[in-house]
């Protein structure tokens, strides 16, 4: 039984290629572009090819994410079922770490803090208002203002032993914040951190509206980001763990009620 | 000035005639709004302090309130959260602005603070007003008596009122030291010294203000001369904004700020029955923005543009204050059309972030009127 998790995403487009609900037989991501549908079908074609599989090999496709809705019930992916970011995060997570009680998930656009139940679905959830300050783009954003590559940021931040605060209430207010800094000849090391510290305040307190239980996780492509964990645990004041591929998490929590769906037929 | 130095350390819930206070086993009451009849409290032996907020991003009070609330009523819970003020007996909020009004709930229940108490205070100042406004604080009066056993006789509250009044023409002095050019005190000091008066039993601030009085005679850094500006807003917890203003060529002589002249400019009557002294002194005092009608607070400000002799007005607005918000266009309206005054209105978030942005606009402002002048 082969089935397929489709995260599209508001900068990515994340797919897990599931085998008998469990072996993980392929992961592809791709950049988003203006034509939304094309893409998702590019990396979900990457993916088949990665495996040598044709799509009518692939049962059941579930799609989550800001995008899910595009290749809905649409071939050639046709997703006949779609769900919430919040709820593929929850179960693709649980299935990781199944003593998983708070998922942090930080993509492109979107903070969200989730607590799970015992059997990894979604007690409470919070996401951020409207404002990409908290979340990747921002950090995006201002490596363009740094000029350095935005794979360099966390590494820069991590030289930093240096708070600066920094009001990150919004992206654009933000950057003219960082311009200033750099006027006044303050450090790349110590912007990329002000930046890092910034956005890790702004998660820890979203989240803490609906409680930080242990085990925290924490996924979303700014997981990949180790200049980010540092700030976000001395916030919560805990210990967090990140999957192996935390961007593709949401992806695998698709894939897998992808499975439950084929094992119901 | 060693004065000086000393005022300044004394802006903190947390100084030293505070500790002495407490060392005697005497209360201290929080209090949020400068419509909080401070002689009331004092003349039960409790004393007022002003709760302030603190610059530094209000990380723990941005878990219970949303973006959009009023930084500085957000600060101010921050710093209850952080244990700022956990010394404190009680506090006290006022009816002011919606968002002060609606904190009082979060205060109640997220901090450790034991007694809270909410005056009703009205929002304008008829007839009507005035005998609700002299029942509430009757309650008032009763409950401090009753919470902390003290006695609030009318002979102690006469002392109080004059020992506050004397307070308030001491501060009227410091003032008029900026009437001059250059003037002898800079803004920012001027602002410290009111604060300092907000956290300081007014017994040991009037002595102090005696002392710096004397001393400002042979002041040897006497500030430099420069554009002559009146500051106009809500509040102002600490001198950052001042300085910067001064840092650029700015001279703020006179300003019309709830934590400056609106917090003093007028005497309780000392001849009146002291309980409805008091109702009038805080029911006609120099209105805040919350009160109906602007006119009256507008009317405040164009004479202190003139009795310190003015180049131009700066008018800070908190970010996402409503009243304040309101008024900015028609004060400004006001002191171009019928002052001919100049006038930059400016928006800040209660931090420093964005000062860049803030310096970039008062330098433009200080050098247009230069050239003017």
């Amino acid at each position: 039984m082969i089935t397929a998790g489709v995260d599209v995403g508001a900068k990515y487009v994340k797919i897990v290629i599931l085998e008998d609900g469990k072996n993980v037989l392929a992961r592809a991501n791709g950049i988003v572009e203006f034509d939304v549908w094309k893409s998702a079908n590019d990396v979900f074609e990457k993916a088949l090819l990665n495996v040598g599989l044709k799509r009518e090999q692939v049962g059941q496709v579930v799609a989550t994410g800001m995008g899910r809705k595009i290749v809905h019930m649409k071939p050639p992916i046709d997703a006949k079922e779609i769900v919430p970011e919040v709820i593929a995060d929850a179960k693709g997570t649980y299935y990781l770490i199944p003593t998983v009680k708070t998922v942090i998930d930080v993509g492109a656009e979107e903070g969200r803090g989730i607590k799970v139940s015992e059997n990894g679905g979604v007690r409470d959830f919070v996401i951020n208002e409207r404002c990409a300050a908290g979340a990747g783009t921002f950090i995006e954003t201002m490596a363009r203002a740094l000029e350095v590559g935005v794979e360099n940021m966390g590494p820069l931040a991590l030289k930093s032993m240096n708070a600066i605060p920094m009001n990150a209430q919004c992206c654009v207010f933000a950057e003219s914040e960082v311009v200033s800094l750099i006027h006044s000849k303050v450090s790349k090391e110590d912007i990329a951190k002000a930046i890092h510290d910034a956005i890790a305040g702004r998660i820890a307190s979203m989240v803490l509206r609906i409680g930080v239980e242990k085990d925290v996780a924490l996924i979303g492509g700014v997981a990949r980001n180790p200049g980010f964990l540092p700030p976000l645990k001395k916030e919560l004041n805990t210990e967090i763990l990140i999957p192996e591929y935390p961007e593709c998490v949401g992806a695998l929590g698709a894939a897998l009620f992808a499975s439950e769906m084929e094992g119901q037929k | 000035m060693e004065s000086l130095k000393l005022i300044r350390t004394l802006i903190s819930a947390n100084n030293k005639f505070i500790s002495e206070w407490k060392r005697l086993k005497r209360p201290v009451l929080g209090y949020t709004c400068s419509y909080t009849p401070e002689e009331i409290i004092s003349a039960g032996e409790i004393l007022p302090i002003r709760i302030l907020g603190s610059l530094e991003p209000p990380k723990l009070a941005d878990v219970h309130v949303s973006t959009n609330v009023c930084s500085f009523a957000k600060s101010c819970f921050n710093n209850a959260l952080k244990g700022e003020y956990s010394s404190l007996d009680g506090y006290v909020f006022s009816h002011s602005c919606d968002n002060q009004k609606k904190i009082y709930d979060l205060w109640r229940r997220y901090t450790t603070i034991p007694k809270a108490y909410f005056i009703n205070t009205p929002h304008s100042t008829n007839e009507n007003s005035r005998r609700f406004f002299r029942d509430e604080l009757e309650k008032f009066r009763e409950w401090l008596m009753k919470s902390f056993k003290v006695e609030i006789s009318e002979e102690n509250l006469r002392s109080t009122i004059r020992t506050f009044n004397e307070n308030r023409r001491l501060l009227r002095q410091v003032y008029d030291l900026r009437k001059g050019n250059p003037p002898l005190v800079l803004g920012s000091e001027a602002l410290e010294i009111v604060l300092s008066s907000m956290m300081t039993p007014k017994e040991e601030h009037n002595k102090l203000l005696q002392v710096l009085l004397e001393e400002i005679d042979t002041r040897e850094d006497v500030p430099k001369e420069g554009v002559r500006l009146l500051v106009s807003g809500s509040i102002m917890d600490n001198s950052e904004l001042l300085r910067l203003i001064e840092s650029v060529g700015g001279s703020v002589v006179a300003d019309d700020l709830c934590t400056g002249s609106r917090y003093f400019w007028d005497l309780v009557n000392e001849e009146e029955e002291p309980m409805t002294a008091i109702t009038e002194r805080y029911l006609h005092k120099i209105p805040s923005s919350f009160m109906y009608s602007s006119e009256e607070r507008f009317r405040h400000t164009r004479e202190m543009a003139k009795l310190f002799d003015v180049e131009g007005v700066l008018i800070f607005s908190l970010k996402f204050c409503d009243v304040h918000s309101f008024d900015a266009p028609l004060l400004a309206e006001e002191l171009r059309e019928e002052d001919g005054l100049p006038v930059l209105c400016l928006e800040w978030d209660h931090s420093l972030s964005g000062t860049a942005q803030l310096r970039t606009r008062i330098e433009a402002f200080i050098e247009m009127l230069e050239e003017q002048i």
